[in-house]
């Protein structure tokens, strides 16, 4: 009878330890999220959507704003290497960040069911071998020249329909006394820019998809291509014909935005996040008004609009709170959230059912894209990196030297492939 | 009781927590580290692999390293004679017995080394601001604006910018090393050669130098040694630019690293630490013999 009241007794226990609420069965919730994202972010409609999701599910989530540009990666690789996980992180598009962290680093997301609300095109170059571990974030953007419209007028310019027409609305720019182009050498990554918007007007058309395609596979090499000598050299030349600012070295990306939008700088080459800064600085109705966007020209026609694809959101497989992290992953982008992001963010949606009003200059993008005359961004196309770039092409702006740059490029992005083990390097 | 029997009381095991930390913390990680240097270890590896000397190949084919190299090794020869000339300068004058306010100047001389590098070098980033900057307001207003640059952009000055600011960082220091040295100095040897009418140049050149010579020794060999380590100093002012006109041997490092090129960031520290026994030692060597002999 003893033996019988010790095993009831027993068995419940055992019953009110397993038969629990449903709510404490799966991993364990934790107090708070953490989230990394570059310092260029705007974090107001992230702050909003977090404190809905605090309000709404009990955890508090930690924003940790890191450095932008290349030393955003490096350190997030860094704490990847020393397993200081973020729950989640932000980060650029492309199948390269995967390489970048290794894919057997980061969570897989195929088959995921906040995939059903995006649109099909924009997962295009997030797929890779076939799998997603990613989640877009934010909408479709452009690299391209900013241009101040008043600044245009007062010259009697209009968006160049060659290169030409290019360089002779920058020397009536310099002749009226305003900066016709304005660099942010200090701040290094805007450096980028001009070659990479130039790529897809100039590189594109000399080598085509297959071109790209060699190059992912190491079958092609950066300094064997002519076409991208030519977009160095015509980089290097415009410094040369002193359009840039004088002291160009110093310049910053927050003087950038204040000179072009007050109307001292003609054009700034520049990414799309760059109309949200200065909107969030000077509103959008001013920067509507008074900043326009054309595609980097052609010798022959107005060129072909650079795509940069949503950004995307990321989670360490081996954090400590992984379906917690997408469980805020799903939060993030679920439409009404999606729209927070839109009150403060430029871009063209990608997740259905998210409404926004375009901004005229992305009026101007869509009408590129609809004219079958846009590419996506190299660099989202390939799976190694143009690592150190920025550096390369500060060093190329002082030297002058086009060779060394390529080879450099060349070199760096090779050496990238073979340390991300991909198939040919 | 002899020296060797006092000696022989305190047993050899005593020595032994000191060798296994030292042992575990320095000795274990600067021999696997030299295999590393050999690997082709990186981030996204999780074999690694023995590639022989491929990494160090690599690196003195590399444009940007060999420029790495050059700047280190002007940072460090100029900062190691600047900052020990102006401090041995500095030592005799503050070594004046008659003169007034000696041990307030050797405090503000001296200050500066006690504070952090990275808080300097964010001090010299604004006083080196070409607009706004202390320095190139100071040049205008004293009607030098012709010399007003802008010091840490400009690609042929940077370096220089980048070592003055160390200089004056430094220079105390040194200086507070001389000092000691001066004051160990024996004053009779002083009265002795004006006696003899020895005037200053010649008491400088044969009782004040000769010496002095352990104390330069000292000073030469930790400021080459500190010199080609610098990392923070540049990594605050410049980042090793503009382009690369101010990367050093840390700062090439740090980004290998941060790149997770570990077998490749392993050889370049290797080659450091090589480049920092190759120099340091000869002239560790050649100061203890010129000790001797004078």
């Amino acid at each position: 009878m003893k033996k019988l009241i010790s095993l009831l007794l027993v068995l419940v226990i055992a019953f009110a330890v397993f038969a629990a609420p449903s709510a404490e069965v799966g991993p364990k919730k934790p107090s708070s999220l953490t989230v990394v994202v570059p310092n260029t972010t705007i974090l107001d409609p992230l702050e909003k959507i977090f404190a809905k999701y605090t309000a709404e599910v009990g955890i508090k989530v930690e924003i940790q704003a890191l450095p932008a540009g290349e030393e955003y990666g490096r350190l997030l690789q860094t704490r990847f290497a020393t397993k200081d996980y973020p729950d989640l992180f932000t980060m650029d598009p492309g199948t390269k960040q995967y390489t970048k962290f290794g894919v057997d680093r980061l969570l897989e997301m195929t088959g995921d069911p906040l995939f059903d609300n995006v649109l099909e095109a924009s997962l295009d170059f997030q797929r890779y071998q076939g799998k997603l571990y990613g989640a877009p974030w934010g909408g479709t953007g452009t690299y391209g020249v900013y241009y101040n419209k008043d600044v245009f007028a007062a010259i009697g310019a209009k968006p160049p329909v060659h290169y030409a027409d290019f360089l002779s609305i920058l020397r009536r720019a310099k002749a009226a006394g305003y900066i016709p182009v304005y660099e942010a050498s200090k701040t290094e990554w805007p450096l980028q820019v001009f070659s990479l918007i130039a790529w897809p007007t100039f590189v594109d058309p000399a080598i085509g998809d297959e071109g790209v395609q060699r190059l992912e596979v190491n079958e092609l090499q950066l300094n064997q291509i002519p076409a991208l000598r030519d977009v160095f050299s015509r980089y290097v030349s415009l410094r040369d014909a002193g359009l840039f600012q004088s002291g160009y070295q110093a310049g910053t990306y927050e003087e950038q935005m204040e000179l072009l939008a007050t109307g001292k700088v003609a054009v700034a080459f520049q990414i799309s996040n760059f109309i949200p800064s200065l909107m969030a600085k000077f509103g959008q109705d001013y920067v509507s008004e008074k900043i326009g966007w054309f595609p980097l020209p052609s010798d022959t026609d107005q060129g072909i609009a650079m795509l940069t694809p949503a950004h995307q959101i990321l989670v360490p497989r081996d954090g400590k709170n992984t379906d917690w992290a997408m469980d805020l992953v799903r939060f993030m982008t679920k439409s009404e959230n999606q729209a927070i992001y839109f009150d403060y963010n430029a871009g063209i949606p990608v997740y259905k059912g998210v409404e926004k009003e375009l901004l005229p200059y992305e009026m101007d993008v869509l009408a590129f894209d609809q004219a079958g005359k846009a590419k996506i961004n190299v660099q989202n196309r390939l799976s190694s990196s143009f690592t150190d770039f920025p550096k390369i092409l500060q060093n190329m702006l002082i030297t002058g030297d086009v060779n060394t740059a390529l080879n450099l490029m060349d070199e760096n992005y090779r050496r990238t492939g073979k340390a991300r083990a991909l198939p040919g390097f | 009781m002899t020296i060797s029997s006092q000696r022989s009381r305190y047993p050899n095991w005593f020595l032994l927590p000191t060798i296994l930390v030292f042992g575990f913390l320095f000795v274990i990680p600067t021999l696997t580290s030299f295999y590393y240097s050999l690997t082709d270890w990186n981030i996204n590896r999780r074999v690694i692999t023995f590639i022989g000397f491929d990494n160090f190949i690599e690196l003195f084919s590399d444009i940007k390293f060999r420029a790495t190299l050059g700047n280190t090794l002007t940072y460090a020869f100029s900062v190691t004679f600047t900052r020990n000339f102006l401090g041995l300068l500095l030592a005799i004058l503050l070594n004046i017995a008659t003169l007034r306010g000696k041990n307030l100047f050797r405090t503000i001389i001296f200050l500066p080394y006690v504070i952090a590098p990275v808080v300097i070098g964010y001090l010299f980033t604004a006083i080196y601001n070409p607009s706004q900057g202390i320095l190139n307001q100071s040049l205008r207003t004293i009607g030098l604006a012709f010399l007003a640059k802008d010091w840490l952009n400009d690609p042929n000055i940077a370096l220089f910018s980048t070592i003055m600011t160390d200089v004056w960082r430094t220079t105390g220091f040194s200086m507070v090393i001389y000092l000691a040295g001066l004051q160990a100095i024996p004053q009779e040897l002083y009265e002795s050669a004006a006696i003899d009418g020895a005037n200053g140049v010649r008491r400088l050149a044969h009782i004040t130098l000769p010496l002095l010579a352990p104390s330069i020794t000292i000073n030469v060999v930790l400021a080459l040694i500190g010199t080609m380590k610098v990392f923070v100093m540049i990594l605050v002012l410049t980042n090793g630019g503009p382009g690369y006109a101010t990367e050093v041997m840390n700062t090439y490092i740090m980004s290998t690293f941060s790149l997770g090129l570990y077998g490749s960031g392993t050889a370049a520290n290797i080659i450091l630490s090589l480049l920092i026994i190759t120099i340091g030692l000869p002239v560790l060597l050649l100061l203890r013999r010129r000790e001797v002999e004078l």
